[in-house]
């Protein structure tokens, strides 16, 4: 990414504090590196489908 | 005892408990080319993250003297650290504690931090260097090999199990580490079998040495128990760190995500030239794996038994994945036996613990022959049919080349459950290769042209032609949607990579029941 005209040190300051905002809305840039997929509910259902839980009963083992 | 004394008192005990058997026994083991078990502990785990349990167990038995003598952690030690920051349980006998043998308290002791490994969801990591069962305490030995089985078994498919043989491991207690998932030895001075060389020479006068019968090669090579085999100590460790890096952390995990390095859309020029022209020739399938995945990084398991079957685990832009293909360098890919069972609970352990299955396909068939018919290829085979079409991960299948008759079916076909099945321009998915099937088709049509005194052969060419030309290709199976696309070599690692996060939400809701009945 370029920015032009080169920003001053207090606008450099501003531009990385939005972004570094923006990162902590989305939980941080380095909260969880995984693909989207490893959140899904649809995969975590299918893994406790696969042996035997109920789906939304995160307690049992 | 003032506190300050009984603090100093703690740390004496502690000193003592640290070092068993004194300098001498340290000494002795080393003599032997091993390590002591905390030296293997500080190899295995990360620096400083182990936490001993149980260091001020002793046993209770009576009798022979052994009341006399009663070692701090009665020969076993136990605890939890992590491997890569990742929580990991352990137990590591001392053979220079009673030759390492196994008591009550001992038992106890391992049963404990295996109860704890299963419900804190970690993997569980033995090393292993026992004498076998102490003979003093008799029956409570047995029970407690028994009581560390019955574990094993529970905790099979639940958390990760792997054995480290590190010195003898003999008689019944071979059984624990052959239900655990991998079993790692070390050259020379591993060795695992039911009966040793004496009772064999005995029962059977064959004569045969300790590493012959029950060492590393042997069990890599030729029974298939271990699927590791080490030059030394530290390297074997240092596998089981690695190995570790794929698998998760028990069943309800995914697999280990690593943010990749290597470009999902990478295209392997090689890969277009890999498949000779020649169908008879063969082709390294480890090569074409390593073109593939993530930094050309594939780490081969069991490398030494049944080689006409190569398994692994590798990443694929960062997922990681349980690999399985057929080797033509090796009896030409063919499955037998020994290549049915290995790809079997390679595949059933990938299904257990959420990792995607991907197979590279070049399979001219089942092995012919008395051998391999009585040795029952009939049930060995349809494990691996079992184990593919039970699994409920991803499961995705390239066919480089041969595709022959049931083999193609059992090697991760679409009518068995894959999900994603592609072929290169070089598949040939038929019901058995050209030659052979033409002397069937053909049969007739030959003779004629023998008892008119033409050239059988030139016709037999002719003929294998025409069928190739019709039956030798990926396209008949496309027109199907028996593979789902036909792609060039080179473009199989961003196919690949799309059918694998394409499927990472896969969800089957397969018939409720106990378990199935796998052919054993």
């Amino acid at each position: 990414m370029q920015v032009s005209p080169a920003p001053s040190p207090h606008e450099a300051a501003a531009i990385a504090a939005a972004v570094q905002a923006l990162f902590s809305a989305r939980g941080g840039v380095d909260a969880d590196p995984r693909p989207a997929a490893y959140r899904s509910a649809w995969r975590r259902a299918a893994i406790r489908e696969g042996v035997g839980l109920p789906t939304d009963d995160t307690r049992s083992r | 005892m003032s506190t300050s004394d009984a603090e100093k008192h703690l740390e004496e005990l502690r000193a003592e408990a640290m070092n068993p058997s004194g300098d001498a026994g340290v000494e002795r083991q080393h003599a032997r080319g091993k390590l002591t078990a905390r030296e293997r502990i500080d190899l295995l785990l990360d620096p400083g993250s182990f936490v001993e349990l149980d260091m001020f167990t002793r046993h209770r038995a009576t009798g022979f003297g052994i009341e006399e003598n009663r070692p701090w952690g009665d020969g076993v030690i136990t605890g939890h650290g992590t491997v890569d920051g990742r929580r990991v349980f352990v137990f590591s006998q001392d053979f220079t504690v009673f030759g390492g043998s196994l008591g009550e308290v001992f038992a106890e002791k391992i049963c404990k931090v295996m109860d704890m490994a299963v419900r804190m969801g970690c993997p569980i990591i033995g090393l292993n260097d026992s004498g076998g069962a102490r003979i003093q305490e008799g029956v409570v030995s047995l029970g407690g090999y028994a009581d560390i089985f019955y574990r094993n078994v529970q905790a099979s498919g639940v958390i990760p199990q792997i054995s480290v043989i590190l010195g003898p491991c003999a008689g019944g207690a071979v059984y624990s580490p052959a239900i655990t998932d991998f079993i790692f030895m070390v050259k020379q001075t591993s060795h695992m079998f039911i009966t040793g060389p004496d009772v064999i020479k005995t029962v059977t006068g064959e004569d045969v040495t300790m590493e012959e019968l029950g060492g590393a090669l042997s069990h890599a090579m030729k029974s298939g128990v271990c699927q590791f085999a080490a030059e030394d100590e530290e390297s074997c460790l240092d596998d089981v760190r690695h190995l570790l890096s794929f698998i998760p952390q028990n069943n309800l995990d995914g697999a280990p995500y690593e943010v990749p390095s290597d470009d999902p859309e990478r295209r392997e020029p090689e890969l277009h030239v890999i498949v000779p022209d020649n169908p008879n020739k063969p082709y390294d399938m480890k090569h074409v794996m390593e073109l593939v995945f993530d930094d050309g990084e594939f780490m081969e398991i069991a490398p030494l038994y049944a080689q006409n079957l190569v398994i692994g685990f590798a990443r694929l832009n960062g997922h990681s994945v349980g690999v399985i293909g057929n080797q033509p360098k090796a009896l030409a890919g063919v499955l037998d036996i020994d290549a049915s069972i290995k790809g079997a609970r390679f595949i059933r352990f990938c299904d257990a613990f959420n990792i995607p299955i991907i197979s590279f396909v070049d399979v001219p068939g089942f092995l012919p022959g008395t051998s391999q018919e009585y040795g029952g290829i009939i049930l060995h085979g349809a494990k691996l049919l079992y184990a593919y079409a039970e699994a409920t991960v991803p499961k995705i299948t390239v066919i480089t080349r041969k595709a022959y008759g049931g083999a193609y079916d059992v090697m991760n076909s679409k009518h068995i459950g894959a999900d994603f099945n592609a072929a290169w321009p070089s598949a040939e998915i038929a019901v058995m290769g050209a030659d052979g099937a033409v002397n069937i088709i053909h049969r007739g049509d030959l003779k004629a042209v023998a008892d008119e005194g033409g050239d059988v052969e030139a016709r037999r060419a002719e003929l294998i032609e025409e069928y190739k030309e019709r039956f030798a290709n990926p396209y008949l199976a496309a027109e199907r949607g028996y593979v789902d696309d036909v792609i060039q070599p080179e473009d199989t690692r961003p196919w690949l990579v799309k059918a694998l996060e394409a499927s990472l939400t896969k969800r089957v809701d397969g018939p409720k029941r106990k378990h199935g009945n796998i052919p054993l």
